[in-house]
């Protein structure tokens, strides 16, 4: 175990941010299962009667579904380079680890970016057409 | 060895381009996510002006909301503050106020989605 790495390690701040991830990871899996239960139940397309407004909120249903499972296996994936990073406490598992953290930061713009354009088609366009 | 001593040799082994490249791509996406979260921010408080359009429930749900999106919003900005602080001066302090501040983002953002499904909950029960 190289010493420069593991005198960074700081067990407690690991600890917490292991509790606080696993935690998010949870509460956006179910998330995503009740997103799945409402998909099922409310969605009913008709391609051939499908107006602009239904294939618009039905792809972006299945984006916002997508990104979601998308979030949950990267939070899982950080959980397991932070384990890794735990046992070897070496400079490449560190790296991994800080990967995965950008990877997930950036899924979490990704989100913010789908709800606002989601929140502006709904508010302004729909209304528009309608 | 001291923590501040252990960073300079780190930094060489992780490579500058690394460090460059991430902060660049972090930069990035950070301004993003904080420029929509602010529209996002502003768009609810617009609505709010509405706030009697809607159903009684949203009384309660709408400014809970929007406490909880400028809390994450809030989080969001202080580790990116962090990060770039540790990027321009990494020692050993602003690594942990980083890791620190990381922490809180990720805790917020758990509090937020535990809402969303007590949200949903709640309107799946008044719906039935």
């Amino acid at each position: 175990m190289p010493s420069e790495i593991s005198s960074l390690f700081n067990p407690q701040t690991e600890q917490k941010f292991r509790f606080w991830m696993s935690w998010l990871c949870l509460a956006i899996f179910i998330n995503l299962l009740i997103s799945c239960y409402n998909f099922a139940v409310n969605f009913k397309l008709d391609i051939r009667r499908a107006t602009i407004v239904d294939l618009v909120s039905y792809s972006s249903f299945i984006s916002y579904i997508a990104l979601q499972a998308l979030l949950v296996f990267f939070g899982w994936q950080t959980l397991q380079k932070q384990q890794s990073y735990i046992n070897q406490q070496d400079e490449d598992s560190l790296l991994q680890f800080l990967e995965s953290k950008y990877a997930l930061l950036c899924l979490f713009a990704g989100d913010l970016v789908l709800e606002l354009v989601n929140h502006i088609f709904w508010r302004f366009f729909v209304s528009f057409i309608s | 060895m001291q923590n501040n001593e252990v960073l300079d040799d780190l930094q060489p082994n992780l490579g500058a381009a690394f460090w460059q490249a991430q902060s660049a791509i972090l930069t990035k996406i950070s301004k993003i996510a904080l420029v929509t979260g602010i529209i996002w921010g502003l768009l609810y408080l617009w609505e709010f002006q509405n706030i009697r359009l809607y159903l009684e429930l949203f009384w309660i749900i709408k400014p809970i909301t929007l406490v909880a999106e400028g809390f994450i919003l809030y989080r969001y900005y202080n580790t990116y503050t962090a990060l770039n602080v540790f990027i321009s001066d990494k020692n050993a302090q602003n690594w942990l106020v980083f890791k620190n501040n990381l922490i809180l983002f990720i805790q917020a953002l758990a509090i937020g989605e535990s809402f969303i499904i007590l949200r949903s909950i709640i309107f799946r029960f008044l719906n039935s």
